[in-house]
């Protein structure tokens, strides 16, 4: 789209979702190339030259980027038009859309919805037609779920894909890159020009990525779906479960061979929590250098640790800084053993489960959510139910293995959209969105008019 | 199961270089006891003979480059985000008294 229009659009939108930090008054770009007609907005914690790049924090909040990540790069080289920086729950860890230090991002097809998290501002401009692809970044579900309560597609590819030179990190063992697009097809056409080695970031794949996107051809006769039974069996929401079946026999009809995958639940169990240490020791260690001595917004002190404590304390919201906390907990020698390094070794158990459940079948799929957006206030969750533990969180499966998954529009329930998710083999990409795109043309969605 | 003190929050912030309010300690106790209850759900998980699993991918993906100076930022680059600087330093308090 016309990267002015989007402009206007992003514009039209802020008030009421706050789904932007920075909006431009004119587009960046440095030159034309295949993809001149896209507009795209980017998460706030990618680092762009001589822009504001606060990654939802009050501690950067003053931040100017002093060069690009790579991805821009890659992005404008194309020719594609950057219009703005999108809001994040603060540094990309939470799942809500919630905690930024510019406030709560809203869902514009219902303002009384979230957008998911932590990506909320680039799911938001994506539903509101904002703008054709938007950036976002991957530690849980934080692209996944987004897409799934916003109508979009949101691809997180494997691990090492995309470069994550200059995005401001969160865990690094588990971050990805990850971004929403209109369709499958775009999907594809992003990865090609994203993807690649990149001598800044070693954790890149030397392997290349076949050129795909022209073969895309969505035949779903014969492709071997299993379909991730232990989320189902603890989703309670009729609505869900009745677009899903629903898809699943529409699936049959074209010919794919359906089969079921259970995996031990005890073990499922323990996804979540195997998360949230490995997660939040990561984060503890990866943002010990927010100090606003070198950078950042700095409070005042009568010494250099005064001054660090106090910039830390306003800095951080209370969410993060009890995160940090809880990290810090994991990571001291007495606990490390019992708690990190024993989350390290059930994520292994757990990537040894997934992998054994993809090995005869093309892709493993799931409601991406148990059901639509939450409201705003909603935080009602029984943290040890199996719904919360299982069917709400499952897809840190693909962040532990580094697996390519995918989210798509499956239906709407109360004009609020709901996805599907596919999870395919590592590097497989290509199967995953040719799948992805066969989805897509048997479901035939039609997202919710908006309401902003 | 681990216990988590006030005396243990207050000490851990102190390391992170950040205050808590009574408040927050509260939250952080009462959360603490739903993550406990979580966490023991890993100790029913058998890990022996299992090694960690630190990235998603065993393949060897360390690279050495050629020992070549690049991708440099210029000393304005690195210092346009300081607070405070002074010929080409960043200034802090004195540390020393």
């Amino acid at each position: 789209m016309d990267a002015n229009v989007s402009i206007k659009r992003l514009k039209e939108i802020q008030q009421a979702t706050n789904a932007c930090i920075t909006i431009f008054d004119k587009p960046v770009s440095k030159k034309e190339g295949n993809l001149s007609h896209w507009s795209v907005a980017v998460k706030d914690n990618f680092v762009m030259k001589g822009v504001l790049t606060t990654a939802g924090s009050k501690i950067l909040s003053n931040y100017i980027g002093v060069y690009d990540a790579t991805v821009v790069t890659k992005l404008l080289d194309c020719g594609a038009k950057i219009v703005a920086k999108t809001t994040l729950d603060e540094l990309g860890m939470g799942g809500t859309g919630l905690t930024s230090f510019t406030g709560p991002v809203k869902n514009p097809l219902n303002l009384n919805h979230q957008a998911g998290g932590s990506s909320a501002g680039s799911a938001a401009v994506m539903a509101a037609d904002a703008v054709d692809i938007a950036l976002g970044s991957d530690t849980g579900d934080s692209v996944r779920k987004p897409a799934s309560f916003c109508g979009v597609v949101g691809l997180k590819p494997t691990y090492g894909r995309i470069s994550r030179y200059g995005v401001i990190p969160y865990a690094s063992s588990l971050d990805h890159v990850g971004y929403f697009t209109h369709n499958v097809k775009d999907a594809a056409v992003a990865l090609e020009v994203m993807t690649g080695f990149d001598p800044k970031d070693p954790t890149t794949l030397l392997e290349h990525l076949v050129k795909f996107s022209h073969l895309l051809k969505g035949d779903l006769k014969d492709k071997k779906i299993a379909v991730f039974q232990n989320v189902l069996d603890h989703i309670d929401d009729a609505d869900t479960l009745k677009l899903f079946n629903n898809l699943i026999m529409k699936l049959e009809n074209e010919g794919a061979h359906i089969s079921f995958v259970v995996m031990d639940a005890n073990l499922l169990k323990t996804m979540l929590p195997t998360y949230y240490i490995l997660a939040n020791c990561e984060a503890t260690a990866n943002h010990a250098n927010l100090t606003a001595i070198n950078f950042g917004l700095q409070q005042d002190g009568e010494d250099l640790q005064e001054i660090m404590v106090n910039s830390r304390t306003v800095g951080f919201n209370e969410t993060l800084r009890k995160r940090f906390v809880i990290g810090s907990f994991g990571l001291k020698d007495e606990n490390q053993q019992e708690l990190f390094v024993k989350a390290q070794k059930i994520r292994r158990l757990l990537v040894n489960e997934l992998q054994e459940a993809l090995d005869d079948v093309d892709v493993i799929i799931a409601p991406a959510s148990s059901s639509v957006a939450p409201t705003i206030q909603e935080d009602d969750a029984d943290k040890l139910s199996s719904k919360h533990l299982i069917s709400e969180n499952y897809m840190v499966l693909g962040n532990f293995s580094g697996y390519p998954s995918v989210t798509v529009p499956m239906g709407n329930v109360n004009d609020l959209p709901i996805g599907v998710n596919l999870t395919a083999k590592a590097m497989d990409e290509a199967t995953l969105l040719d799948i992805a795109y066969g989805f897509e043309q048997v479901i035939a969605y039609k997202k919710p008019k908006g309401v902003v | 199961m681990k216990q988590f003190k006030k005396e243990e929050i207050l000490s851990l912030a102190n390391e992170l270089q950040f205050s808590l309010s009574e408040l927050e300690i509260s939250n952080i106790e009462k959360e603490f006891e739903v993550l406990m209850a979580q966490l023991s759900l890993m100790n029913d998980i058998d890990t022996s003979n299992v090694e960690p699993m630190i990235y998603p991918f065993e393949a060897p993906i360390a690279y050495l480059r050629s020992d070549k100076v690049n991708h440099v930022l210029s000393i304005d680059e690195a210092l346009k985000n300081a607070p405070k600087q002074q010929d080409n330093f960043v200034v802090v308090p004195k540390v020393v008294k």
